[in-house]
């Protein structure tokens, strides 16, 4: 009988325990995040050449949108020079990341990831506090609404109420209908993060990426006090831009890849391997541009 | 032994969309505003051209935190100072825009661009 009412009496010191603090918290995302840069090195540093829609699903609506962009907007635009990326792709962007909590002070419970990007201006919410969404009416934000749930070790984030954006930086565009949702896995020292991009508008299927980050025990992010260029006297106003067929770098990047130029036009049907037979039998053409 | 560096590059829009990375082109001109900031700062340089119509250039630089750290502040390249730059040219037509690869003012030789680390990314 006393072994038995050792077991009995352990069993009862250490419940209260483990009640008192709750059950095993999930992973901590917090600090600082590097981006690797080798990764998908071409898409995050110069940027992807125009008319490269490799591995997009888009449509003809986001096709036309892109093939009439031109990115010397985004530098000349007081409006754009400091806007922030959209989840729409961040993960894919350059910047080195901190992630903070937001504690409530009294219960001292996690109720949000504040999230700050190296070259980005403001920061990014991801409530864990099973707060409602707002209104589908509400005021959409660059960063849009974002809420977390665990789901064992992996951080699942849905995002709404985004602003009209774009998912690669040559101008292929998200709508303000796009939902985004975001795994985010820690595997020490890395943290992997997925994400799919759902949009209505401009995708015929999620788009589904991902991205590794690598934990940085060391550095603490600079301030990003961003301000931009202002109109330049004389300058004349205009809006960079390219009319329909106008466009003379769209072939570019199927010449610098060597692909079929259906290919570099991207949609869902180019995204399987199915699709490589067809690919082959195009004929290889020597685009100018 | 050729020593490949790697720096991990940053930019905030897309400079392979913006410019024409594979081109070059050099200007001869007079600073006229200097503009240190980010997410990147700006050199507007007015070049003489060939028919004697006066243009001005905004030359597209690193971002100010960079350019500090790599011994460019407010007091180093001054409005008149008649300098030489380098650049990736506008992909956008009749453009006056640049990308900046070295400054270099003219009277002195002090220079920044075209070594390593000293990048606009």
């Amino acid at each position: 009988m006393k072994p038995l009412f050792l077991v009995f009496l352990t069993a009862v010191i250490s419940a209260p325990a483990y009640a008192q603090f709750g059950p095993p918290s999930p992973s901590d995302l917090t600090g600082t995040w590097r981006w690797i840069n080798q990764e998908d090195e071409r898409d995050r540093a110069p940027g992807a050449y125009p008319g490269d829609y490799r591995g997009l699903p888009l449509n003809d609506a986001a096709r036309m949108r892109a093939d009439t962009y031109d990115e010397e907007w985004n530098s000349t635009s007081p409006l754009n020079q400091c806007r922030s990326r959209r989840p729409t792709y961040q993960p894919k962007a350059l910047d080195d990341m901190q992630i903070d909590k937001e504690v409530d002070p009294i219960t001292r419970r996690v109720v949000a990831y504040r999230v700050s990007y190296w070259k980005t201006p403001g920061e990014r919410m991801i409530w864990l506090d099973g707060r409602e969404p707002p209104s589908p009416y509400a005021k959409h934000s660059w960063d849009g609404f974002s809420s977390g749930k665990f789901q064992g070790d992996t951080l699942e984030i849905t995002t709404t109420h985004l602003k009209d954006s774009f998912i690669r930086r040559n101008g292929v565009p998200s709508s303000f209908r796009a939902m985004v949702i975001e795994h985010v896995s820690l595997e020490e020292p890395y943290l992997e993060w997925t994400f799919t991009v759902i949009d209505p508008d401009y995708l015929t299927e999620p788009l589904v990426r991902s991205a590794t980050y690598v934990r940085d025990t060391v550095r603490q992010l600079p301030a990003y006090p961003c301000q931009p260029e202002e109109y330049q006297p004389g300058a004349n106003y205009r809006m960079p831009h390219y009319l329909l067929g106008e466009n003379p770098y769209l072939t570019e990047s199927a010449v610098k890849y060597k692909t079929p130029l259906e290919a570099a036009r991207g949609g869902a049907e180019t995204m399987y391997p199915e699709w490589q037979a067809k690919g082959k039998k195009l004929v290889q053409r020597h685009w100018v541009c | 032994m050729l020593l490949l560096l790697s720096y991990p590059v940053a930019a905030h829009h897309s400079f392979g969309g913006t410019y024409d990375v594979e081109k070059k082109i050099t200007l001869k001109g007079k600073m006229v505003q200097v503009s240190l900031r980010s997410p990147h700062s700006f050199f507007f340089v007015e070049v003489e051209d060939s028919k004697g119509t006066t243009e001005r250039w905004a030359i597209e630089g690193a971002a100010a935190a960079q350019f500090a750290q790599q011994g460019v502040d407010k007091d180093v390249f001054k409005i008149g100072d008649p300098v030489e730059v380098i650049a990736n040219p506008s992909r956008s037509p009749n453009s006056t825009r640049a990308r900046l690869i070295k400054i270099t003012r003219t009277t002195d030789g002090k220079s920044w661009g075209g070594v390593a680390g000293q990048v606009v990314d």
